[in-house]
């Protein structure tokens, strides 16, 4: 910050604190004129409405071939929804490799060629899905068989601009220009690591996704830690924020069916073939944002916890070894899921229950998990209010 | 005023006298967020004082006695948003100048009405998030870890609006022609 900026946040300090002051409050606001509408209650967890978990990291180790395969085809999951790809140049090589060596008539890949700004690459498609190739990426890539699925090619930068406009997609830096080409034009397709490295207080980036037929939107932005934060908007009014700190790469959003996608991925060890990416997915309901999770496992789409677990989540980290999947708690949140099983540290998902009364609640901060009669119970840490 | 963790404790046990203690020490704050939050004071009464029975019920569940001002700020601020989208309808617009307004009239404070009529202005064209960050930020001088708990959104996301908002205030600032 310079001193230009501070020079001028103390003089809007200085007013709004100098009228602040000049307000006066009532004195019916007085404890001793509140305490009796208090008379008779007593404090009690009971009264106090249950929350809902909001927020939650997990990571799941894949193939590298499943992960460029499934990168290629986040933007285009579901019928005519929007997708969006940030990539940069070495992951998008890779996964042109990966979509030639599997014989896929990849659309995403080559329009990243033609519309690569410098360093940057971007990719958008829509469209009806036909052939028989592409059938087959989005099966391997999970994506249920569907008639109505549908990606096109995209050669040029017009079809960016168009999907665009279709669908009010926006990419920017802070002033959020309205179409793509401006967004183009500042050379916002950055590489990723860029964009991480040039997420300071002065330079922040934004990626939004506006859903205008359900008056809601979705706007990504990269936090100075370099995590992603995203705010959930319904009429305008932030209804929910989740924070992504693994995302160190790539960052996808599709919306669908009243559920927002949002899928990133982390190049671990790339010399080892070792990706560890995250799929996460959050559906909307009349009142709240509920949570699901959703992971690729050969070549399917699967949600880990079930509709009417929506809600919650708990694991930091997952992986899957043949065809059981077993959640890997984080130590420090819940030590003592380690107590059930100390020699292989790793809880097998079933023995996972959620406690009843979280479900259907409003909000909450955070969770802890305690191990009752053989399950493992996740209980509100701190309660709120409804 | 700091919180006394006794005195959480002891409103936990239901002692309506700590409880009313611990009130008072964030009576002020409380008002204030509910009237820039929704405009005028009758709203604003209603807000803290729903809270404080809604506080004095829930306080059994507060594992940290140091979060309490977090904490019943936070019902507040919740309170606040229900009632916004309840009443909203029935409002063209919240009304930050009609406060400003009231308080003009025993004003004896320095720099001009203008300036003061300007931000005001300007605050109000900030949307619910970034006006709440800025009004416990430079008002009531919380933290931006404890209005991350507050609104209930993540550190790094109240930092970032609260650095974007100076500049959306400094740019419409601009734009009017005042500060």
């Amino acid at each position: 910050m310079n001193s230009e900026d501070k020079k001028f946040q103390e003089e809007i300090r200085k007013i709004l604190k100098e009228a602040d002051e000049n307000i006066s409050v009532p004195e019916s606001l007085d404890s001793k004129n509140l305490l009796p509408l208090i008379s008779g209650i007593t404090p009690d967890m009971e009264q106090v409405k249950k929350t809902k978990i909001i927020s939650f990291s997990k990571k799941l180790a894949l193939p590298v071939a499943a992960v460029l395969v499934i990168a290629v085809s986040v933007p285009l999951l579901k019928n005519g929804n929007i997708g969006f790809l940030m990539a940069d140049e070495k992951s998008a090589d890779m996964m042109r490799n990966t979509a030639t060596n599997n014989n896929f008539d990849c659309a995403a890949p080559e329009s990243c060629e033609e519309t690569a700004q410098s360093s940057s690459e971007a990719c958008y498609a829509e469209g009806n899905t036909s052939s028989q190739s592409e059938q087959t990426m989005l099966k391997s890539a999970g994506i249920p068989n569907n008639s109505d699925s549908s990606f096109i090619k995209v050669n040029s930068i017009d079809d960016i601009k168009n999907a665009v406009s279709k669908y009010r997609v926006s990419m920017s830096d802070r002033a959020l220009p309205n179409n793509m080409e401006d967004a183009c034009d500042k050379s916002i397709y950055t590489e990723s690591d860029s964009v991480m490295k040039n997420s300071t207080k002065e330079k922040a980036y934004f990626l939004n996704l506006d859903i205008p037929e359900e008056n809601s939107s979705f706007s990504a932005f990269v936090n100075e830690d370099g995590s992603y934060s995203i705010d959930l908007l319904k009429n305008k009014e932030v209804e929910n924020t989740l924070s992504i700190k693994e995302a160190k790469t790539n960052l996808f959003m599709e919306y669908g069916e009243n559920t927002l996608y949002i899928a990133y991925d982390k190049i671990n060890n790339p010399s080892e073939n070792s990706i560890v990416s995250c799929f996460n997915a959050y559906e909307f309901t009349e009142d709240v944002v509920n949570l699901k999770y959703s992971f690729s496992q050969d070549g399917r789409l699967m949600d880990l916890i079930k509709k009417s677990q929506s809600e919650i989540t708990l694991c930091s980290e997952m992986s899957i070894a043949d065809t059981d999947i077993t959640l890997i708690p984080d130590e420090k949140l819940v030590p003592n899921l380690y107590d059930k099983d100390e020699n292989e540290k790793n809880i097998v998902f079933e023995n996972i229950k959620i406690a009843k009364e979280m479900l259907n609640s409003n909000y909450t901060v955070t969770t802890d998990i305690e191990l009752k009669d053989g399950e493992y119970v996740l209980k509100p840490e701190a309660i709120l209010g409804k | 005023m700091k919180i006394s963790t006794k005195t959480v404790e002891s409103a936990r046990n239901g002692d309506k006298e700590s409880f009313a203690a611990l009130y008072d020490s964030v009576k002020d704050d409380l008002y204030k967020l509910a009237l820039y939050n929704l405009g005028n004071s009758h709203d604003a009464e209603d807000a803290v004082s729903e809270t404080f029975v809604e506080a004095y019920k829930g306080i059994a569940g507060l594992r940290d006695p140091a979060s309490f001002k977090a904490w019943i700020m936070r019902i507040l601020y919740i309170r606040c948003k229900r009632k916004v989208a309840d009443y909203i309808k029935d409002r063209n617009q919240l009304d930050i100048e009609e406060m400003v307004d009231l308080t003009d009239e025993k004003d004896d404070m320095e720099g001009s009405v203008s300036e003061k009529f300007t931000v005001s202005s300007a605050l109000n064209l900030l949307n619910s998030d970034e006006k709440n960050i800025v009004i416990l930020s430079v008002l009531h001088g919380y933290t931006t870890k404890e209005i991350s708990k507050i609104m209930n959104i993540p550190h790094g996301t109240v930092s970032s609006k609260l650095y974007r908002t100076y500049g959306k205030l400094r740019k419409i600032l601009t734009e009017k022609g005042g500060k």
